[in-house]
């Protein structure tokens, strides 16, 4: 067993405040006994005791004063003895802290929570959205997109790359990626499935991160035939390699074949994706290079220096030009189509910018509540202690003097408070960290900066001199005949301010609440969505045939019926079934399409619509109903005429009023596609997120049309299906066939509401605490009228006064305070509903209900926090507080 | 002649140290006053009567080797002076005779 340590804190508080006369030995003692203590009663209640001994000995030891031997030595220098004045005072202040535990314990846990969450959400702030990325010169990195005429992040193929290089002069490197899943099927264990991205061009030099081991891919790697290359992920390097430092030049087997490693990047690197594991270099065949319709790729460019995004944008406009009168039949005959640029920072952050935002004024406001409130109780402090300071004063002790003593105490409750506070900044930032909330980007490169703590420092040395100030000055400019008066009646300095703050802090938590009841409405109203698919006890996992053995259509499609007929022969299966993708996944797959009969409004328009794969029981697995015609049959062939199935509001749509079924519809356009007919019609589905209304849809059957991306679903009876249910059928079937992200449909759409769960949570615990803090506040400020007009409410009560009355004299201006400051916090609310405008689902950002149900909550709650203490009022002996006493 | 007298608590103290002979620091001190007198009292409270008592010239120190388990720091030990003593003795005579003649449980040694 380690041997007892003191608690750290505990010791330097001790070493700081005992005189050192008797420190050592009074350490040497607590030590040993605490180490006896900790035998019998564990450490933890060795700890305890340290601590309470140590606070004892610095009360009973550390009186101002005590530590001088002799008075004529510190006297001799004044350096010295503005020292030990100083060292006086704040050890004064630690004793005050100590004789005043629930006055300190509200004080210091107020400020631990305002600057902690405070620091916690600006070291998130700063990570996600201000740190610059990971890359060389990354602010000057921009993303490339096609734009269509319903969708501005189109992807890019080979040949529009190359028109880029030679057409965008403004650029000074560039390159393209994709991201593709492969199967791992060397190695010991088992199949397995990595993201890999296939490079080419400038990419690794523009970003600019050096590898760990070996090299970056060029530019020439992509050689036809040659490009059995490969770039591992740190991740990858240390599971298959051990981490062996020689691993360039050995192979890593691939299920398109064996690869040559060049070397490994560092284990932060992350481009385009966090989980990506292998980079390859794009082999550049003829296909790749020709196909101008094959949009599978990324671009990034860095800009030229000195030229500008707007200068980008003008070349970018007459590449667009170029192209549409170029190739007239790949490109919409409208400026609609075009080629835009967006900063890589507002591509990745951008969804969440606007959320986190309001997160940051969020916490600043309980920090100004937590503020306020530390100050209430500092003047409401300093008013009940103006005798005794009277008395000090009487006693000799200079103004100056008394200030210092009532600034130190601040000074040392600030202390504290940002200790903990820093602490509380620290658990809650791991606590983000590890709840990783899905939708939120570089969440796991935050962490607690240097500058969020030098913030903290500062925060924390200003909140004191903020709230030791007035009730210095206070101490400083007493009139001591009158405060030795004694006559209960103080002058009402610092009421003013009082009520400012009363009103300040209800206007904020008035703002807070709203907010939160906002998202809160608009979280409810999308748990009330109906999805158009039941997703509970169904089953998902994703599959991805490599083309190397599944080089075509046929081969896919027979795998996969096979994989579905074993699955749908097991016990407790209701239906199986295989899409290219699942509702809500985070991945729409969608296609241009050509339907007969309809006439786009704009000309050039090309209909977008979402492109779903079915196998016959994928409704049925998914729930989602048939409304007309038939569901995909058996009969169904690759060679039988070619069919789809419609949504219900892509025949809406397009068709309107005219009955959908025998209509005809090609996946994408031109001559040479087939006509494929409508045999159906479905109930919508949402499929990119409980947020977005339904996309109009189509469905190809399986036994048509098959991706290498495919999702198994299986739908149980009864009992939950097992996990590995999927994964056992299809490796039944081959054995090297990896299965991946095997999830519930259940957790799907549970993960599809990270964003909005997030910030709702947040935003709650920051109304919470807002409201709390806000009737703490309520409470101790009416409590002090309370006391401060005992006498006035005295003459009333001896006047014959009723209940009403007093209540009235006891805590009627707080409740006018608070009135007004709640109807300040009703318009700060509406605009800052207007800046949620985005964040909102479901409810308008002025919502009449929440407003109301807010207000009452808050005046309600200011109520149940004045009455008690203005209860105290109706007790009052009038001839005590006539007294005086 | 003293022209002092004890507290309540600095004659548990001094007691205490009678009692404890050579071996009377911090924490013996502190036990025997838990253990004999059924005093809960903190080390600092007992440091700072300590220190009041060596002022009045009722007890003196003397510094003690640093051992391991007290985090090699040393200890203080104390001894009764003479002026304690008596100083004690006045107090215990004066509570005597101040419970003289009083019924039953009023008595001191």
């Amino acid at each position: 067993m380690s041997r007892f340590r003191p608690p750290t804190l505990a010791r330097r508080l001790l070493e700081w405040g005992i005189p050192s006369g008797q420190q050592e030995f009074l350490l040497g003692d607590l030590e040993e006994e605490a180490r006896r203590l900790e035998f019998r009663k564990g450490r933890a209640a060795a700890r305890r005791w340290y601590w309470r001994q140590s606070l004892a000995a610095l009360a009973a030891l550390s009186r101002p004063g005590s530590n001088q031997s002799s008075p004529s030595s510190a006297l001799r220098r004044t350096g010295e003895v503005a020292m030990q004045t100083l060292l006086q005072d704040l050890r004064f202040g630690l004793r005050q802290i100590v004789k005043n535990p629930s006055f300190s314990l509200v004080a210091i846990l107020t400020l631990a929570l305002g600057i902690g969450a405070n620091t916690a959400i600006f070291s998130v702030v700063d990570a996600i959205l201000v740190d610059p990325l990971p890359y060389r010169e990354p602010s000057i990195l921009v993303k490339i997109w096609n734009h269509w005429p319903n969708f501005d992040r189109g992807s890019i193929s080979f040949p529009e790359y190359e028109d880029f290089q030679e057409g965008l002069a403004g650029l000074q490197q560039i390159g393209l990626h994709n991201v593709r899943g492969i199967n791992l099927t060397a190695g010991q264990g088992k199949p397995e499935f990595v993201l890999s991205s296939n490079v080419a061009g400038d990419l690794f030099p523009m970003l600019g991160v050096k590898p760990l081991v070996g090299r970056w891919l060029e530019d020439s790697d992509g050689q036809p035939g040659k490009a059995n290359k490969l770039l591992l992920s740190y991740g990858l390097w240390q599971r298959r390699f051990g981490g062996r430092q020689d691993v360039v030049g050995m192979e890593l087997e691939l299920e398109s074949g064996r690869h040559e490693v060049v070397g490994v990047m560092p284990q932060d690197f992350g481009y385009p994706i966090p989980d990506i594991q292998v980079w390859r270099p794009l082999e550049l065949t003829e296909p790749v290079r020709l196909s101008r319709g094959g949009h599978n790729f990324e671009v990034l460019a860095r800009l030229e220096e000195g030229t500008g995004l707007a200068q980008l944008e003008e070349q970018m406009d007459a590449l667009g030009a170029r192209l549409r009168r170029d190739y007239p039949q790949m490109y919409p005959q409208t400026s609609a189509f075009g080629v835009h640029a967006v900063p890589l920072k507002d591509e990745i952050v951008g969804p969440v910018r606007r959320g986190l935002l309001i997160l940051l004024a969020a916490v600043g406001a309980v920090l100004l509540i937590a503020c306020a409130n530390v100050a209430h109780l500092m003047l409401a402090r300093s008013s009940s202690r103006r005798r005794e300071l009277a008395v000090r004063g009487a006693m000799g002790a200079g103004g100056l003097r008394l200030a210092g003593q009532m600034l130190a105490e601040s000074v040392v409750l600030s202390a504290l408070g940002g200790a903990l506070g820093v602490f509380i900044a620290y658990s809650a930032v791991s606590l983000l960290r590890s709840l990783n909330p899905p939708g939120i980007p570089r969440l796991q490169d935050v962490a607690v900066d240097q500058r969020a703590l030098a913030l903290t420092v500062l925060l924390t040395l200003l909140s004191a001199l903020l709230f030791g100030l007035a009730p210095a000055r206070r101490a400083w400019r007493m009139d001591l005949c009158q405060a030795l008066r004694e006559d209960g009646r103080q002058s009402s300095a610092g009421g003013r301010l009082k009520g400012l703050l009363v009103a300040t802090e209800v206007a904020l938590a008035v703002m807070l609440l709203v907010g939160a009841g906002l998202l809160m409405r608009s979280f409810l109203s999308l748990q009330n969505v109906d999805p158009g698919f039941d997703s509970s006890n169904l089953l998902t996992a994703r599959v991805q045939l490599s083309s190397a053995r599944f080089p075509d259509h046929q081969a896919r499609s027979l795998f996969l019926e096979q994989v579905l007929q074993r699955l749908q022969a097991q016990p407790g299966v209701e239906a199986a079934a295989v899409s290219n993708t699942v509702p809500m996944a985070g991945f729409s797959t969608d296609s241009w399409v050509t339907l007969e009969g309809y006439q786009p409004e704009t000309e050039g328009e090309i209909p977008s619509l979402q492109y779903r794969i079915a196998s016959p029981r994928l409704f049925k697995a998914l729930g989602i109903d048939l409304l007309d015609g038939r569901v995909f049959q058996d009969t169904d062939r690759a060679d039988s005429p070619q069919v789809v199935i419609v949504s219900r509001s892509t025949a809406e749509k397009y068709w309107p009023g005219e009955n959908p079924i025998g209509k005809r519809l090609k996946i994408g356009w031109g001559p040479l596609m087939p006509w494929r007919e409508v045999v159906g019609v479905v109930s919508d589905v949402r499929q990119r997120g409980l947020d977005v209304p339904p996309d109009p849809t189509f469905y190809a059957p399986l036994s048509q049309r098959s991706t290498p991306w495919s999702i198994v679903l299986v739908r149980g009876r009864g009992a939950a299906l097992p996990n590995r249910l999927i994964e056992e059928q299809v490796q039944a079937v081959d054995p090297a066939q990896p299965v991946y992200a095997v999830r519930t449909m259940d957790e799907i759409v549970y993960r599809s509401q990270g964003r909005p769960r997030f910030n709702l949570v947040l935003l709650g615990v920051f109304a919470a605490s807002a409201l709390l803090l806000s009737v703490v506040g309520i409470y101790g400020v009416i409590s002090y009228s309370v006391g401060r007009r005992r006498h006035d409410i005295g003459v009333g009560l001896a006047l014959g006064a009723r209940p009403r009355h007093v209540l009235a004299l006891a805590m009627g201006r707080e409740m006018k305070q608070a009135l007004a400051g709640a109807l300040v916090g009703v318009a700060g609310a509406l605009l800052l509903g207007q800046a949620m405008e985005g964040l909102l689902f479901g409810v308008d950002s002025f919502d009449p209900a929440t407003l109301l149900g807010v207000l009452a909550v808050l005046l309600f709650s200011a109520l149940l926090a004045g009455l008690r203490p203005a209860q105290r009022a109706l007790t009052v002996d009038p001839v005590v507080a006539l007294r005086g006493d | 002649m003293t022209d002092f007298h004890l507290g309540e608590f600095e004659q548990l103290v001094l007691l205490a140290l009678m009692r404890l002979g050579d071996n009377a620091y911090g924490v013996t001190v502190r036990e025997e006053l838990l253990s004999q007198g059924g005093r809960q009292a903190s080390l600092g409270t007992v440091y700072k009567t300590l220190e009041r008592l060596q002022e009045k010239g009722c007890v003196s120190t003397r510094i003690g080797q640093p051992t391991a388990e007290r985090g090699g720091r040393r200890k203080k030990f104390y001894r009764v002076e003479p002026l304690g003593a008596r100083a004690l003795e006045r107090s215990l005579q004066a509570l005597r005779r101040m419970a003289e003649g009083l019924d039953g449980e009023a008595e001191v040694p």
